[in-house]
C-alpha cells in the first residue's frame, strides 16, 4: 500500500512538474488533462420468489462502486491514475460483498521518437487476443491489467515489435505469478493483396507457493495420474490477415506448452491434469454491395491460459477466446448466451447479411459448437428482417432457435435447453425530423421524441420454462429516456411453479457528457455476457442508479 | 518467433523434485487419510493366519494344505498370508525369490528367526504352552485356535473404500476404513499386504521336488510400516479412521490372483493381537 501511495505521489508530482513546465514551454507542448468518472449504487430488495438470497439481500442491503480516471498528456508523456472503490459490491463476485478502495490503475507512458515505454498498469493484446489480452470490463467486474513494464519499437508505419514483463492485477494487489511477452506485426503486400502478419510469445512462471500447493495435490493423486508440474508455461501464436478488395481472411494458430490445469468433467468434478493446448481460428469476410458474408471456424484444445491454476472462474485469465455465437442485445434472444470453452470446443459460425435496398435487409446466422467428444454445446439458427418504413418508422422482426448445453455453460446439472424465440421491435420517431438551427446550443434545441417497442417470446420446455417479454421505451433525445419492461415466465417448466414477473422501470437523464440513470428491476438468474465473456449471476431485485461523465 | 519459442522451451529444462513417484521395488507406505468416510457396520470376527513358509521347506506344503482346509471350512472368514522367510525360502537358481524385506522384518519382529519351518500364528495371539511365550503355533494346532478366535466379538470393523485399479500402470489404490465397535484404552494399528495365489514354481517336498507346485497366499508386498501404521489411541465406540493404500503391482503378478489383506491390531511387546481382518480382490 505504501508503495502505491508513493507511486501516486510520484505521478501527481510529475503532473505538477509537467504543469509547471507547461507554463514555460512552447504552446505545442501544452498539457491536456482528461478523465472520466462512473459511480454506481445498488439497493437490494429481497424477493424470495425469484430467489434473491445473496448476502446483500440479507445483510448489507446496498452497495456502491466508483471509478475516477485521470489522464494527463504532455510532451510525449502520459500519466494515468484511476481510483477504484467497491463498497459491499457484488460486481466482482456476485456471491460475496466485497469492500475495497484505492489506486486501481496507474501508468506512466513516454514516447521517444520510435520508442514507447510504459511503467505501471497497462492494457494490451497480441493479435486477436487468443494468446494474450490484458483488458477490463467493468460491467462484468473484470480487470486483467498487467502491472509491470512495456517497451515498443515502431520504426515505421508497417512494423512494430513490443515486449513486456509484469504480473496480472488482482483487485488492489497482483497475482504472485509473473509473465512476459513479445509481439511483432508487419504489414506487407503483393499487388492488390495486403497482409498483416504477426507473431507473439508468452511465458508465465509460477511462484513457489503455488508450486508447493500443486505438488501437495499431485502427491495425493494415484501414481498413474501423477506428473511433474512445470513452473514455466510457454505459448506462441502466429496470425495473418489477408485482404483483397472486399474479401478478408484472418487465420491464427496458437500453441502452449504443458502445464498443470484443472479440467472439469461431465459431473462437474475438477481434475488436475498436465496438458498442452492449441487453438486454430479462422475468419473470412466478404462484402459486395448489399451482400455480406462472415464465416468463422475455431477449434480449441485445452487452451486454458490462467496466471495460476487456482484462479477460479473468471479470475486470472490471460487471454481472450472469441465466441462463435451471434452477440445478441435483445433480452430473450440473449438469455442463453455462450462464451468460448477454453477446455475444448470445435465450432463454426456463418452469417449472411443482405440488403435488398435501403429499406429492406435480412440477417441470417448459423452457429454450431460442439465439445471435442462431439457432445453438442450450442447451436443457433437466427433470421432477422429489418424494414424501414419511413424516416420515422423502422421495424425489426425475426426468430431465433437455440440448442444450449445448460450443464456446461451454467456449471450445474440441467437438461440441454431447446428454444424458439420470435422477436419484434419497432421504433417510431414522433414529431418529424429534428431541426437544430445553426448556432443554437443543444440545450435549447427542441427535444426529439421517439418511442420504441420490443416484443419477444421464448418457448422452451427446459430450464425454467417459457418467457414473454415486452418493453416500451420513450425518449426525449438527447436528454431523457424512460422505459418499462416485463419478462413474464408465462409457462413455467413445472406446472406447480408460480408464473413470475421480472419487471423493470428505467429513467435516464443526460446533460452534455454527464448521464444519470436509475431503475428498479427484477432480473432472472442466469448467464450474463459481454463480448463473449460470460459469468453466472444470481437473480436480482432492487434499484440500480448510475452516474457517469467525462472531461 | 516460433524458433525462439522452440529454443526457449528446449533450453529451459526445469528441476522439480517435489513430486513423489513410486520407485521399482519400492515398499509403499500406508498413509493416514483425513477424509471422512461412512461408519463401517459391525462385523463378525474374521481370523488371520500368518504362515511362515519356504520353498525349500519340505513340510511347508502341509501347512499350506492346512490353511486351505481352514479357509474352506470357514468361507469368507479366514485370511492367510504366506510369508516366505529364512534360508528355507532361498530361491532356486534362476527362479524368483518369494521373500520380501518387509516380510522378513515382520517375522523377525514377531518371533525372531524361526529355527524351523513351517510355523504360523493365529491372530498373533500368544499361546500359553509355548516356552518362551510366543505367537508360534504348529500348523496341526491351527484349526483349534482358529475356532476359538472365530467366536470372539471383534472390537473393530474394516471396509475398503474408493478401490481402483489401473491396468495400464498396474496401480492399485483404496482406502482402508476402520470403525471401532467398542471403546478401548489401547492403541491400534493397521497393516496391509498384497498376496497372490495360484502361481506355480519349484517346491521341495519330502524326498522330492515339485517343479509346478501351486503356491497359495504368498506375501508379495507388505506395506510400510511393516508392523503397522498407528491409527488410534483409546478409540471411542463408533470412531472411524481411514488409511490410504496405494501400490503398483509387479508385472509378473497376475492381478486377478492377487488380494489385499488388511487388519487392525495392537503393537506392543507381548501384544500384537489382530482384532479384525478383511480382504478384497484387486479388481
Amino acid at each position: 500500500m505504501a508503495i502505491r501511495l508513493l507511486l501516486v505521489a510520484i505521478i501527481l508530482g510529475l503532473v505538477s512538474v509537467a504543469k509547471a513546465q507547461m507554463q514555460a514551454t512552447p504552446e505545442d507542448n501544452k498539457g491536456h488533462l482528461s478523465g472520466d468518472v462512473e459511480i454506481n449504487a445498488t439497493w437490494f430488495d429481497r424477493d424470495t420468489l425469484i430467489g434473491t438470497s445473496t448476502t446483500q439481500y440479507l445483510h448489507e442491503k446496498s452497495s456502491a462502486e466508483g471509478w475516477f480516471t485521470m489522464n494527463y498528456l504532455i510532451s510525449g508523456w502520459s500519466f494515468t491514475a484511476r481510483y477504484d472503490m467497491y463498497n459491499n459490491s457484488a460486481l466482482l463476485d456476485p456471491t460475496i460483498a466485497y469492500t475495497g478502495q484505492g489506486l486501481g490503475f496507474y501508468q506512466i507512458d513516454k514516447k521517444i521518437d520510435k520508442w514507447e515505454f510504459t511503467a505501471g498498469d497497462f492494457y494490451d493484446q497480441f493479435g486477436s487476443g487468443i494468446l494474450f489480452r490484458a483488458w477490463q470490463d467493468r460491467y462484468l467486474g473484470l480487470d486483467y491489467a498487467v502491472q509491470g513494464v512495456r517497451a515498443q519499437y515502431t520504426p515505421n508505419d508497417s512494423f512494430f515489435i513490443k515486449g513486456f514483463a509484469g504480473q496480472q492485477k488482482n483487485r488492489f494487489t497482483v497475482w504472485p505469478q509473473v509473465m512476459k511477452g513479445l509481439n511483432s506485426e508487419k504489414i506487407w503486400g503483393i499487388g492488390n493483396v495486403s497482409m498483416v502478419t504477426g507473431a507473439g510469445l508468452l511465458n508465465r512462471t509460477l511462484d513457489q507457493a503455488t508450486m508447493n500447493q500443486l505438488a501437495n495435490e499431485i502427491n495425493n493423486l494415484p501414481y498413474s495420474q501423477r506428473f511433474t508440474p512445470m513452473y514455466n508455461m510457454y505459448a506462441g501464436t502466429i496470425y495473418n490477415t489477408l485482404s483483397y478488395k472486399g474479401f478478408s481472411l484472418y487465420t491464427e494458430y496458437a500453441k502452449k506448452s504443458k502445464e498443470a490445469v484443472f479440467i472439469t468433467d461431465d459431473n462437474n468434478n475438477q481434475q488436475l491434469e498436465n496438458l498442452a493446448g492449441d487453438v486454430i481460428y479462422a475468419g473470412a469476410n466478404y462484402s459486395f454491395y448489399g451482400f455480406g458474408l462472415n464465416v468463422q471456424y475455431k477449434r480449441i484444445n485445452s487452451f486454458i491460459m490462467k496466471t495460476t491454476p487456482y484462479a477460479t472462474i473468471l479470475d486470472g485469465i490471460m487471454n481472450y477466446l472469441p465466441p462463435l455465437s451471434k452477440q445478441e442485445s435483445a433480452r430473450l434472444p440473449a438469455l442463453y448466451s455462450v462464451s468460448a470453452q477454453s477446455q475444448g470446443e470445435n465450432g463454426i459460425q456463418g452469417e449472411v447479411t443482405y440488403a435488398i435496398d435501403k429499406r429492406n435487409s435480412f440477417d441470417f446466422n448459423v452457429s454450431y459448437i460442439k465439445k471435442p467428444d462431439n457432445e453438442i454445446l450450442y447451436r443457433e439458427y437466427y433470421a432477422e428482417y429489418n424494414k424501414i418504413f419511413s424516416r420515422s418508422v423502422k421495424m425489426d422482426v425475426g426468430v431465433q432457435s437455440l440448442i444450449y448445453n445448460y450443464a456446461v455453460y451454467e456449471g450445474h446439472p440441467g437438461d440441454v435447453v431447446h428454444t424458439v424465440t420470435p422477436f419484434f421491435e419497432m421504433s417510431i420517431r414522433l414529431g418529424g425530423p429534428r431541426q437544430i438551427a445553426s448556432g443554437t446550443s443543444e440545450s435549447k434545441a427542441p427535444l426529439q421524441k421517439s418511442i420504441r417497442f420490443e416484443l419477444q417470446y421464448l418457448s422452451t420446455k427446459q430450464d425454467s420454462g417459457s418467457y414473454a417479454y415486452a418493453l416500451v421505451e420513450y425518449n426525449l433525445a438527447p436528454k431523457w429516456s424512460f422505459a418499462v419492461s416485463d419478462m413474464y415466465n408465462i409457462i413455467p417448466q413445472h406446472a406447480a411453479d408460480q408464473k413470475l414477473n421480472y419487471y423493470g422501470t428505467f429513467i435516464s437523464y443526460t446533460e452534455k457528457q454527464t448521464r444519470f440513470s436509475i431503475g428498479y428491476a427484477k432480473q432472472v438468474a442466469g448467464v450474463i455476457c459481454t463480448g463473449g465473456v460470460c459469468r453466472i449471476e444470481p437473480a436480482f431485485s432492487g434499484v440500480r442508479a448510475s452516474i457517469s461523465t467525462n472531461f | 518467433m516460433f524458433g525462439i519459442l522452440s529454443v526457449v522451451m528446449v533450453s529451459c529444462q526445469e528441476v522439480n523434485d517435489l513430486i513423489i513417484y513410486p520407485q521399482p521395488g519400492q515398499n509403499d507406505q500406508l498413509v493416514i487419510d483425513t477424509a471422512k468416510y461412512p461408519t463401517v457396520a459391525a462385523q463378525v470376527k474374521n481370523v488371520l493366519i500368518e504362515d511362515y513358509t519356504g520353498d525349500r521347506c519340505d513340510n511347508c506344503p502341509n501347512a499350506q494344505k492346512q490353511s486351505i482346509a481352514i479357509e474352506n471350512a470357514n468361507p469368507g472368514r479366514i485370511s492367510v498370508i504366506g510369508i516366505h522367510c529364512t534360508s528355507l525360502a532361498a530361491p532356486y537358481a534362476g527362479k524368483p525369490d518369494y521373500r520380501t524385506t518387509n516380510g522378513t522384518n515382520l517375522v523377525s519382529y514377531l518371533i525372531g528367526i524361526p529355527g524351523s519351518l513351517p510355523q504360523g500364528d493365529i491372530d498373533r495371539k500368544i499361546h500359553p504352552f509355548t516356552t518362551p511365550p510366543s505367537v508360534q503355533l504348529p500348523y496341526a494346532l491351527w484349526p483349534f485356535y482358529v475356532d476359538s478366535e472365530l467366536s470372539i466379538v471383534p472390537k473393530a470393523a474394516i471396509a475398503f473404500n474408493n478401490k481402483s485399479y489401473d491396468a495400464g500402470s498396474k496401480t492399485l489404490s483404496m482406502d482402508i476404513t476402520t470403525t471401532f465397535q467398542q471403546a478401548s484404552t489401547d492403541t491400534f494399528y493397521v497393516s496391509a499386504a498384497v498376496i497372490e495365489s495360484g502361481f506355480r514354481g519349484i517346491q521341495e517336498l519330502p524326498g522330492s521336488y515339485d517343479s509346478s507346485f501351486a503356491f497359495e497366499h504368498v506375501l508379495r508386498k507388505l506395506m510400510l510400516p511393516y508392523n503397522g501404521l498407528h491409527i488410534a489411541n483409546a478409540p471411542t465406540a463408533g470412531s472411524t479412521y481411514s488409511v490410504k493404500f496405494q501400490t503398483i503391482l509387479d508385472p509378473s503378478w497376475v492381478p486377478d490372483s492377487c488380494k489385499v489383506v488388511a487388519f487392525v491390531h495392537h503393537r506392543s511387546p507381548g501384544n500384537n493381537v489382530v482384532e479384525q481382518v478383511q480382504e478384497t480382490t484387486v479388481k
